[in-house]
């Protein structure tokens, strides 16, 4: 009996990580649900907690180190650290390749890069450009507008992959969607404190709304027809609302 | 799977552009699942850095015989985690006190779908891990951060795929009553 209630725990787990919502899972075991949901819960948490992201800079520096180390006909350089950068320190190498990534790949190559989605080639040029652009913007609120439209991107991909049925890159780009939110709302929390920053909060309140309404939209369209993949999308859908409800509350505004 | 021991055959010959496809494939998996194991994002950069120089360093050594590339991976992945501990241990490392765990994000009780309405974090996460035993930690973090299958997780830690599910079901009733203090396991 113990077993099958772990092979049926395991089976539930698979299905829900590949995008089937935990009431699906339920219903197919309902003597069960009362043991499963708790657990197929935490599973989820902990599935989209561990959906950490590693730097894209970091990503394109180890793949150029092994394509170094390709191109050189895989000489043994284990021991020395990084064939061609050295022992130059971390920080210096990481600038350095994010630049190299986005001046020597060529503006041509960024360009393309905009519109290419997360299992494309050119992704990590893409990131590579928002951090930059992030890191150049100068002011709080700049950087709060940029990271609204960051949001913006990062559904569009969302609403790609989950036609897709890429369960687990969804999961990496609704957290990167989450952080682009977190960011928002902790920049607005620096701006509010200033004298005569009220009007652009307001601004941004109005454009948040603005986005808010028609990225719902699409993800509710998403979530409604995708199969599979709905369970998936409505939970996105949720964290997203849930989101900008505390971006839109720390602005002052309804919680449209 | 026929095309991933394609794949691996043109790396193993050190073909660029396949090997570029299985660090694309399994980058961000081997990281996650790094991440949880080190609680350090700096740490967890060197140690993924040095899996794939590794991999590409044996992969001629790697051969099929009913373990799949992800595991073989995985397990450099493991090793690399074990040493890094190992080394850490020289130097001492503090655990977690139970107040610190509390510190460190223990989710409130006060409302039943806690776990689905605050947004767990990775440190959170890796915090709670630390209260597990060291087979429950490893399966956790190879199916939800590797995103590893049962069998997979199996290979990786050398049991069979029946002792991979028990541990799996014990691991997450335990992270829940961590997760969730006041809850009591009612439900499980």
């Amino acid at each position: 009996m113990a077993e099958r209630f772990e092979d049926i725990l395991s089976e539930c787990i698979d299905r829900v990580l590949q995008g089937e919502s935990v009431e699906q899972c339920l219903a197919r075991y309902p003597e069960q649900a009362g043991e499963l949901e708790p657990l197929l819960r935490t599973a989820v948490a902990a599935r989209e907690a561990s959906a950490v992201e590693s730097r894209p800079e970091f990503k394109a520096q180890v793949r150029y180190q092994i394509h170094s180390r390709l191109s050189a006909g895989g000489r043994k350089t284990a021991q020395k650290g990084m064939p061609v950068l050295g022992w130059v320190p971390r920080w210096a190498v990481v600038v350095a390749v994010m630049f190299l990534v986005i001046l020597l790949a060529g503006s041509s190559t960024v360009a393309a890069s905009s519109t290419s989605m997360p299992d494309d080639t050119l992704y990590p040029v893409k990131l590579a450009t928002e951090n930059v652009r992030l890191r150049l913007n100068r002011t709080n609120m700049g950087k709060a507008r940029l990271h609204v439209a960051l949001v913006d991107r990062r559904i569009q991909e969302i609403a790609y992959l989950a036609r897709k049925g890429d369960a687990e890159r969804v999961e990496r780009i609704a957290s990167r969607l989450a952080a682009h939110l977190d960011a928002v709302r902790r920049l607005i929390e620096l701006e509010a404190g200033k004298p005569g920053r009220q009007q652009a909060i307001s601004d941004l309140k109005e454009l948040l709304e603005e986005r808010v309404r028609s990225n719902e939209a699409l993800l509710l369209q998403l979530g409604e027809g995708n199969g599979s993949s709905s369970g998936m999308v409505n939970r996105i859908l949720e964290r997203y609302r849930q989101g900008w409800q505390r971006v839109l509350g720390l602005a002052g505004g309804s919680n449209g | 799977m026929q095309r991933e021991e394609d794949t691996v055959r043109r790396a193993q010959r050190r073909d660029p552009e396949a090997f570029g496809q299985l660090y694309e494939e399994h980058f961000d998996r081997i990281y996650r699942y790094i991440v949880l194991r080190v609680r350090n994002q700096a740490d967890a950069e060197d140690l993924t850095q040095q899996v794939f120089l590794k991999a590409l360093e044996h992969i001629g050594s790697y051969h099929y015989r009913g373990m799949p590339f992800a595991s073989w991976l995985f397990r450099i992945a493991h090793n690399q985690v074990v040493d890094h501990w190992k080394k850490k241990s020289r130097e001492k490392v503090k655990l977690l006190t139970q107040d610190e765990m509390a510190e460190a994000g223990a989710l409130s009780d006060d409302d039943p779908a806690a776990l689905a309405e605050q947004k767990l974090g990775w440190e959170q996460l890796a915090a709670a891990c630390e209260q597990l035993s060291d087979g429950q930690r490893e399966v956790i973090s190879l199916r939800f951060a590797g995103g590893l299958s049962v069998a997979e997780t199996a290979k990786v830690m050398g049991k069979r795929e029946g002792a991979v599910k028990v541990l799996q079901h014990v691991a997450l009733k335990k992270l829940r009553l961590i997760l969730r203090p006041g809850d009591g396991g009612a439900n499980g």
